[in-house]
């Protein structure tokens, strides 16, 4: 079936439309600590469910 | 690159590697047994829960009474520094993250609720914050050492992207304690004086509402950004699948725009992507949202579905045969 190309671009976001998490940044604030996200780097020096 | 010989060594010999790990697994087994932290891991786990933190009595105390509160993190500190000085080359396995000038160790971690000890550093360049962030968060906090100047905030008054802010000039000391609500207050440290410690408890709850960021000068809205963490990496998946072309993905994509438990944002992003992979199934998921006034993307699909259908023939086709099209 022949079906249409809809350009993605053309599509509008929600008016609420909000950005993505941790995108907020608190302008001349001296610590990020508002939104506490620890990543958990995996060396090779740990094996699984090491990490608590 | 230069790698110490005993790091080089550890890489290749997973022996060596759960030889230093060991002593550090047996403090974690400890610190959690021990008759300090037991019962305060007890009522955390409650707290974790939705318990209120009145109801968690160890919890509470531990953020009521700072004495309290150095005496659990010292005991955390002698296991650990214990384990360390026979194995200097263990992980300690607790979440932990180091960034300009705030050091982070979570003690405790269960759903959306973690105990974390906060070292904040003085810094050169401190400056006054123009705008402070309000997150679906709730911080009960005790500071165990150290002292610091800044701010609290709390919205009184929120108006379309508007607020009403009330702003006062705080300084933190040994034993005060710090309480924030949800998306409604929060503080900002501006200077340290040398270095501070804070014991934090927080919780949020499983679908955080967004993350609202306000100018302290007029109280306008400067951004606004989720405060689900998993929906975003969801929405991000979503674009990663739409840009491959994955067709096999638009099942799922389908069951994500039509879950009305998850945010709408998310789910029009589901339905954006969608449309541009298949235009059939699109303007069918269109028709089957515009169906259930109930549903809050009924209306922006309804203005989609117009616009689409207005612009291009083939996809007023498509929208009827895809049924129950009014357009």
């Amino acid at each position: 079936m022949n079906l249409p190309k809809i350009d993605l671009a053309s599509l509008p976001g929600l008016d609420s439309a909000v950005g993505l998490f941790g995108s907020a940044t608190q302008s001349g604030a001296n610590y990020d600590d508002t939104v506490v996200v620890i990543m958990v780097y995996v060396h090779d020096v740990i094996q699984p469910g090491f990490l608590g | 690159m230069r790698l110490h010989p005993d790091i080089s060594a550890l890489r290749s010999d997973p022996a060596l590697q759960r030889r230093a790990q060991s002593p550090l697994l047996k403090a974690v087994k400890n610190w959690r047994a021990d008759p300090i932290a037991a019962p305060i891991l007890r009522a955390f786990e409650l707290y974790a829960n939705g318990a209120a933190i009145d109801e968690c009595g160890e919890l509470a105390h531990l953020l009521t009474d700072h004495l309290a509160a150095m005496k659990f993190v010292e005991k955390w500190q002698d296991l650990f520094l214990e384990a360390l000085s026979q194995e200097p080359l263990g992980q300690i396995p607790n979440r932990h993250n180091y960034a300009a000038g705030l050091a982070t160790m979570q003690l405790f971690s269960a759903q959306g609720a973690t105990l974390s000890l906060l070292a904040y550093e003085a810094l050169d360049n401190a400056r006054e914050p123009q705008s402070a962030l309000f997150v679906d968060r709730e911080i009960h906090e005790v500071v165990l050492a150290g002292e610091a100047r800044g701010h609290h905030h709390r919205i009184c008054k929120t108006g379309g992207p508007q607020a009403e802010i009330e702003s006062s000039d705080q300084c933190w000391r040994v034993g005060a304690k710090i309480a924030l609500r949800p998306r409604d207050e929060t503080r900002q440290f501006v200077e340290i004086n040398g270095m501070m410690l804070v014991l934090q408890l927080a919780r949020s709850p499983q679908h955080p509402l967004e993350s609202r960021e306000y100018s302290l000068t007029d109280g306008s809205l400067i951004h606004q950004a989720s405060g689900d963490k998993r929906a975003s990496q969801d929405f991000i998946a979503l674009d990663v699948l739409g840009a491959l072309g994955r067709q096999d993905a638009i099942p799922a994509m389908e069951q994500m725009a039509l879950n009305a438990a998850r945010e709408a944002n998310l789910r029009w992003e589901a339905v954006r992507q969608l449309l541009s992979l298949n235009a059939a199934k699109g303007m069918a998921l269109l028709n089957r949202l515009i169906a259930n006034n109930a549903d809050p993307l009924s209306q922006p699909a309804q203005s989609l579905r117009q616009s689409l259908t207005a612009a291009n023939s083939r996809l007023k086709q498509l929208a009827q045969e895809a049924g129950s099209c009014r357009t």
